[in-house]
């Protein structure tokens, strides 16, 4: 799938999916559901046609970020960032299994 | 007169541990969602084959071949100029792929193979340029270049030309997004550092 899309649905996922978890920050979890997306879209499809990486690796480290971000960005608890994160990569993981499968 | 005094449940441990009843209910979401999660995921792609680079194998100069024709053996298809056979590892086209490849000439009058050829499709996409064929042997020149994937970048139609480019402007994407989120990191902190200078 191209890129275009591929980044259009992940911002759906990680950003409009977000949104209801952090509402009463306003546009922020939209802002960093598009720059996450942005920077680690390509970033993945890059790793996934061109090295060996496992991917288990590639999806802890995208909830480890994640978490980071929620609570650096949005000011969000661990705990409440931890289930959110783990949501809404599996949904994007799948989805990009599924693209580029 | 008060009969039963109203105590606070203890919970599962001692007082004054960590572990209170509402650090074990946040705990066992936690676990409930690390469990739904990884089955998910383990379920839904983590056992699909990778999708790599294609090798793409073109022929050219078939016509040269008069009264013989160029045969794929493992298809039992006659070999033309517009003919590319596309080798595809992983991903959903594993099942159509065939990494050896088998050419033979065959004679037209008697029907027979007088010459074959064979190879290994891995890396490397190739153009066959045929010259013709002498003594019933097969003459021909080989040109490969090393297969890419197709970075797409807007619709599925773009040709494999462009890699190079589609592949910088995906790392420029990646870069971009990474500025944008220390941008947004560092917004954070001068707001933070405003609302309490001290």
């Amino acid at each position: 799938m191209p890129l275009l899309f591929q980044l259009i649905f992940h911002f759906l996922i990680k950003g409009f999916f977000l949104w209801p978890f952090y509402y009463s920050k306003k546009w922020k979890p939209l802002w960093v559901g598009f720059t996450s997306s942005m920077m680690l879209v390509p970033l993945m499809v890059i790793l996934y046609h061109e090295t060996d990486l496992s991917f288990w690796y590639v999806y802890m480290g995208l909830i480890v970020l994640d978490v980071l971000l929620y609570c650096f960005l949005l000011k969000s608890k661990w705990w409440k960032a931890i289930p959110i994160s783990l949501i809404l990569n599996t949904i994007a993981i799948i989805f990009f299994f599924v693209c580029n499968g | 007169m008060q009969i039963f005094k109203k105590r606070r449940s203890p919970g599962l441990c001692r007082p004054g541990s960590w572990l209170t009843n509402r650090n074990l209910l946040k705990l066992i979401l936690l676990i409930c969602c690390l469990s739904l999660a990884t089955s998910a995921v383990a379920d839904a792609g983590f056992s699909i084959r990778r999708r790599h680079a294609a090798c793409i194998i073109s022929f050219s100069g078939t016509g040269n071949l008069k009264t013989y024709k160029l045969v794929n053996a493992y298809r039992n298809g006659t070999i033309n100029d517009e003919e590319t056979i596309y080798v595809q590892e992983g991903g959903k086209r594993w099942e159509e792929s065939d990494r050896d490849i088998k050419l033979l000439l065959v004679d037209t009058v008697t029907g027979k193979a007088t010459d074959s050829l064979q190879f290994h499709a891995k890396d490397y996409s190739l153009r066959i340029k045929i010259s013709g064929e002498q003594n019933g042997k097969l003459q021909y020149s080989m040109d490969s270049t090393k297969a890419v994937y197709d970075y797409l970048l807007l619709n599925d139609d773009e040709k494999s030309e462009q890699f190079s480019r589609n592949r910088i402007l995906f790392i420029t994407c990646s870069a971009a997004g990474f500025i944008l989120l220390l941008l947004l990191f560092f917004f954070r902190k001068r707001k933070a550092e405003d609302q309490n200078p001290a």
